[in-house]
C-alpha cells in the first residue's frame, strides 16, 4: 500500500538526519567550535556562525514543552487517525522538535514529561522519528 | 503549424480574448469611461481605474516595431521551432501587442512594415492570434 | 529617539466588501479600493508616488492594474505581519523624501480560490503538523495549564469581538454568538475552538499616508501616525516561540510609547492582531497592561469591551470582521480617531495602539 502521508523533503543539507533515522538513530547537527546543537538544519552553526558543522548522535530523550490534538483533517492521509497528538518537545541537547507521542492517550500526555525517541518506518526511503513516554 | 505549445492560463478576465481567438476575432477590452485599450485583460481600467469596459473587436492590423528571434529553446517544447520571431507589433488602434510571426521561422524584417493578425491553432481548443505580414497575405 | 508625534498622517483609507467573490481577483478587490481610498482622500491617481504591495503576488501586476508608475515600490510576501512592516516603511519613505503620498495596497482572494491555511508541506507536515493555527494550539496548551485558564474565560475573547462585529454593518458575522455556541463548536486543533480561529475572507484594504503639512489640504482630518515599531523573533522561527514574543514586545513597548509621546493610560483602544484568540492575552501582557499570566483576568467585566477602559478592536476584528492580515484593525484606528464609526464609535477617541504579536512583532500608534 502506497504510504499516503507527506514525506519529508530530502535535500543536501537534512539528508544525514534521514539517513541516521533510517538507522534508528537520532543525530542532529552541532558546531565543532561552540558546541551549540540545533534543528532545523543549516549551513552555519546559527550560534557562532562557524562552518565547522558536524552531525551528531543525540540522546534521544527530551520533554514534552506542549501538545495539542488534530481534530480538522487539513490532509486527508490522516483523516484515519483523527483526532492525533502533536507535540513540541524539547531535547536534551536544546532544540526543540515537533512530532507526535506514540503508545499513549491524549489523557497521559502531560506537559513537562520525558519522552524518548523512537522510529517508525514510513517508506523504504523515510523513517520517522516519534517519541514516546519514558519509562518513569 | 501550431506555434505555442505551452498553453495559456485562461482566468475569467481573460477568457473572452481566448474565447474570440478561437472564433477568429481579435478583441481587446476598452474602457466605457475613458475609451482606453487595455492590451492586459483586467477588472479595473488601468488609465481611470473605471470598472466599466467592454469587449470591442480590432483591425488587426499594424506595424512592427520592432522583433526578437529565439535560437535558444528555453522550454523543450520549442525545441522543433527554434528559430522562431517573436513581434512587437503598434496595433493601428495606438496600443502595442507582443505575437509570434505566422507560420514561424525567420524571415528579413524591417522596421514599420504593415501586419495583420491571423489565427492558428496551438493544442485543442486553443487558438493563437499570430502576426502574417501583409506581403504575404493575398 | 526620534519624536515621531504627529509628523505622518493618514489621510485615504478604504475597505472593499469582505466576503466571498469568486467574480473579482485580488488585484481587482484592491484596484476598487484604491479607487475609493483616493477619493476618500480627494487626491488624484497621479499624485501616487509611493506603492507597497502586501500579499498581492506580483507588485508588477498591481502597478499595471492600478497604471502607476511610482517612484517608491516594495513588495511585501503574504504573511500578515506584513501589514505592520508596510506601514513602517511607508513612514520611512515620507520621512526621507523618497515618496510624497504612499498607497499601501492589499487584496486577498483566499477565500474564493479557497486557499488552505493548512495541509501541504512544511517541515512538520510528516507528522501531521500543519497550519498556523496549531502552532497557536501548542503555543496556547502550555500557557492555559500554566496559568489554569478555563474555556469560559478565553471565550471573552470572541464573545466581545462578535459583539462589536455585531455593530459593524460591513463585518461579515452578524449573529449573535453565545457562550454556549462558543463552548459546543468543535475542536479545530485542540485546545483551539472554533471561535478562536479567525476568519478566511476575500476583501481588500488600502491606505494612503502623507506627511502632516500635505495632509492639511486633504479631504478627512488627518490622523497621525505617531509611534512605530518593530522586532522580530525569528532566529528559531520553525517551531513556536518560547518566549511568547515577550522580548520583542518589551522591545517595542519601551520605544513606541514615548516615540509618539504618549503613555499607555493616555489610549482610547487597541487593535490587536487576533488570528487566534490567545494572541490578545499575550499580546495584552507583553506591552504590559497587565502581568504575565494576568490578561485572563484582566479581560473579564467589559473592561475590552466598548464602553470599557480599554476597548479592543471594536470592528469586530479577524474573529468576526474580516481576516485582512491587521489591515482592516488598521483602518478600524483610523476612523475611530476621525470619529466615524458611528453605534460603535469609542468616546472622545484620541490615541490607539495597533499591536501585531508575531515572528515580527509590530506596533504602532496613532493620534488624533
Amino acid at each position: 500500500m502506497t504510504y499516503a502521508k507527506p514525506l519529508p523533503s530530502i535535500d543536501r543539507w537534512n539528508k544525514p538526519f534521514w539517513d541516521a533515522a533510517r538507522q534508528g538513530e537520532l543525530q542532529l547537527q552541532t558546531c565543532e567550535d561552540c558546541g551549540h546543537w540545533w534543528f532545523p538544519p543549516a549551513p552555519v552553526c546559527p550560534s557562532c556562525l562557524s562552518t565547522r558543522v558536524t552531525w551528531k548522535r543525540a540522546s534521544g530523550r527530551g520533554k514534552i514543552w506542549s501538545r495539542c490534538r488534530f481534530h480538522h483533517i487539513y490532509d486527508k492521509a490522516f483523516a484515519d487517525e483523527a483526532p492525533y497528538n502533536v507535540c513540541m518537545i524539547e531535547l536534551e541537547e536544546g532544540p526543540l522538535f515537533i512530532s507526535n507521542v506514540v503508545g499513549a492517550a491524549w489523557e497521559d500526555i502531560g506537559i513537562g514529561d520525558a519522552v524518548e525517541a523512537c522510529f517508525e518506518k514510513a517508506t523504504e526511503e523515510v523513517t520517522l522519528v516519534r517519541f514516546k513516554l519514558a519509562e518513569k | 503549424m501550431s506555434v505555442a505549445p505551452l498553453l495559456p492560463t485562461i482566468t475569467d478576465e481573460n477568457r473572452p480574448f481566448w474565447d474570440a481567438a478561437r472564433a477568429g476575432r481579435f478583441r481587446m477590452q476598452r474602457c466605457s469611461h475613458c475609451a482606453t485599450l487595455r492590451p492586459s485583460p483586467s477588472d479595473i481600467c488601468p488609465h481611470c481605474l473605471s470598472e466599466e469596459f467592454a469587449w470591442v473587436d480590432l483591425s488587426g492590423r499594424g506595424a512592427v516595431s520592432s522583433w526578437c528571434v529565439y535560437h535558444r529553446a528555453f522550454h523543450p517544447a520549442f525545441k522543433e521551432r527554434v528559430p522562431y520571431t517573436i513581434l512587437q507589433v503598434d496595433l493601428d488602434e495606438g496600443v502595442r501587442f507582443v505575437a509570434p510571426l505566422a507560420g514561424g521561422g525567420v524571415r528579413p524584417l524591417k522596421l514599420g512594415m504593415r501586419v495583420r493578425v491571423v489565427f492558428e491553432e496551438a493544442a485543442e481548443d486553443v487558438v493563437l492570434p499570430v502576426f502574417a505580414l501583409e506581403e504575404d497575405v493575398v | 529617539m526620534t519624536l515621531l508625534r504627529d509628523e505622518i498622517a493618514v489621510v485615504g483609507i478604504a475597505n472593499g466588501p469582505f466576503g466571498s467573490f469568486p467574480e473579482y481577483d485580488d488585484y481587482a478587490q484592491m484596484a476598487i479600493a484604491f479607487k475609493a481610498a483616493l477619493d476618500d482622500a480627494g487626491l488624484e491617481k497621479n499624485q501616487i508616488d509611493g506603492l507597497i504591495t502586501h500579499r498581492l503576488g506580483l507588485y508588477t501586476r498591481a502597478a499595471e492594474v492600478l497604471g502607476i508608475n511610482p517612484d517608491y515600490a516594495v513588495p511585501l510576501l503574504r504573511h500578515g505581519r506584513m501589514s505592520g512592516v508596510a506601514i513602517q516603511n511607508g513612514v520611512a519613505a515620507l520621512l526621507t523624501g523618497q515618496a510624497k503620498y504612499v498607497a499601501l495596497v492589499y487584496g486577498n482572494n483566499g477565500r474564493s480560490v479557497r486557499d488552505l491555511y493548512g495541509g501541504g508541506g512544511g517541515l512538520w507536515a510528516p507528522f501531521g503538523m500543519s497550519s498556523p493555527g496549531a502552532e497557536h494550539a501548542l503555543l496556547y496548551e502550555r500557557y492555559r495549564q500554566k496559568y489554569a485558564v478555563t474555556p469560559e474565560k478565553l471565550a471573552t475573547v470572541s464573545l466581545t469581538l462578535r459583539e462589536h462585529a455585531r455593530l459593524n454593518p460591513e463585518a461579515v458575522m452578524q449573529k449573535p454568538l453565545t457562550l454556549d455556541d462558543y463552548m459546543n463548536a468543535r475542536f479545530i486543533v485542540e485546545p483551539l475552538r472554533l471561535f478562536d480561529y479567525c476568519l478566511i475572507n476575500d476583501g481588500a484594504v488600502v491606505m494612503i499616508l502623507t506627511t502632516k503639512d500635505r495632509a492639511k489640504d486633504l479631504k478627512q482630518p488627518p490622523v497621525y501616525i505617531s509611534g512605530v515599531s518593530t522586532a522580530t523573533d525569528l532566529a528559531n522561527v520553525s517551531t513556536p516561540p518560547r518566549g511568547y514574543w515577550r522580548e520583542a514586545m518589551a522591545h517595542n513597548a519601551e520605544r513606541v510609547y514615548p516615540m509618539a509621546g504618549i503613555d499607555r493610560e493616555d489610549l482610547s483602544g487597541l487593535m490587536i492582531y487576533d488570528n487566534f484568540a490567545p494572541n490578545i492575552l499575550y499580546s495584552l501582557e507583553g506591552y504590559g497592561f497587565c502581568k504575565e499570566g494576568e490578561a485572563p483576568d484582566f479581560i473579564q467585566g467589559g473592561r475590552i469591551a466598548l464602553g470599557g477602559d480599554l476597548p479592543v478592536n471594536t470592528s469586530g476584528g479577524h474573529l468576526s470582521e474580516s481576516y485582512m492580515q491587521g489591515w482592516a484593525l488598521n483602518t478600524e484606528a483610523v476612523r475611530q480617531l476621525r470619529h466615524q464609526c458611528g453605534k460603535r464609535q469609542i468616546k472622545d477617541a484620541k490615541a490607539i495602539q495597533y499591536i501585531c504579536s508575531a515572528a515580527i512583532c509590530s506596533s504602532i500608534i496613532y493620534r488624533r
